[in-house]
């Protein structure tokens, strides 16, 4: 489980399919390439002890998330043949800016030391539920409404869709 | 900590029995093409420009099973420690619950789970 050729081996193959996304003419085949970068993204948190996000990661990413995309793509297929290249440099400099800020907030908040800390002993599934129901009762519930009002704007767009 | 190896392990089958179910089907299926059957079937009509009619009631069943499954996401690391988090964790998933349940019971009245 702790080799590094294993991480080493998953970063490779994670790299690879991402590079794919990116670079697939086919919005279709970019979107199952995005299922291969989830399910590999599962496979290198394993190696890094986190089996919680790892099983998150296969069932709300490669499962829920995965199955979304496809079907939005399914259901603009029509609209959908633009070229998907020429907004490579733009891409890009959004994904710097995005690196650039995550990289800052981990290391400005203490708050992700003492999460890594948690992770590395014990259960994950016990400490992210300590964590949750602990520090962050009020944003977990709100978790709740927002999937509520996601739920609601689902349904109202799909019935006004009919009429 | 240990013990997830099975989980990996179990991963590397799937990927492998998945893989040679695709793979076993291309090398064994049955191959006869010629150029009638490649051909394109139009009668009459000039070539569709690949355009076709998707129900969005698949993408509404998709939103709502995305729904659920974040559900289970944030009810499982209750359950893993349930005893520990006692009486307030208890009330506290039971809001989320319930709360995720009038969604759903909203999305029944509603018909949204009807398959017409």
């Amino acid at each position: 489980m702790n080799s590094p050729i294993l991480f080493y081996l998953l970063a490779f193959l994670l790299i690879g399919s991402s590079l794919m996304v990116v670079l697939s003419k086919d919005i279709y085949r970019a979107s199952f390439w995005l299922v291969g970068f989830f399910l590999f993204f599962a496979g290198l948190l394993l190696t890094l002890h986190a089996p919680f996000l790892a099983l998150t990661e296969i069932i709300v990413y490669s499962g829920a998330i995965a199955v979304m995309i496809i079907f939005a793509v399914m259901l603009t297929g029509k609209y959908a043949n633009f070229e998907l290249s020429g907004y490579s440099i733009a891409g890009v400099l959004i994904a710097a800016i995005f690196i650039i800020e995550i990289m800052l907030i981990i290391k400005d908040v203490p708050e992700f030391k003492n999460f890594a800390f948690a992770f590395a002993s014990g259960s994950n599934a016990r400490a992210v539920g300590i964590s949750l129901f602990s520090g962050y009762l009020f944003p977990f519930e709100i978790t709740a409404i927002l999937l509520l009002v996601a739920l609601f704007g689902a349904v109202v767009l799909a019935k006004r869709r009919k009429q | 900590m240990s013990g997830y190896g099975e989980v990996m392990v179990a991963f590397i089958l799937f990927s492998v029995i998945f893989a040679g179910m695709v793979i076993m089907s291309r090398m064994l299926a049955p191959k006869n093409p010629y150029k009638e059957k490649l051909d394109l079937y139009e009668c009459g009509s000039p070539i569709l420009q690949g355009g076709y009619k998707m129900d969005i009631k698949y993408y509404l069943l998709a939103i709502m099973f995305t729904l659920f499954d974040i559900e289970i996401l944030f009810v499982v690391p209750w359950s893993v420690y349930a005893r520990g988090l006692g009486i307030i964790g208890f009330i506290e998933v039971s809001v989320f619950i319930i709360l995720l349940f009038a969604g759903y019971i909203y999305a029944y009245v509603k018909g949204a789970l009807k398959w017409q």
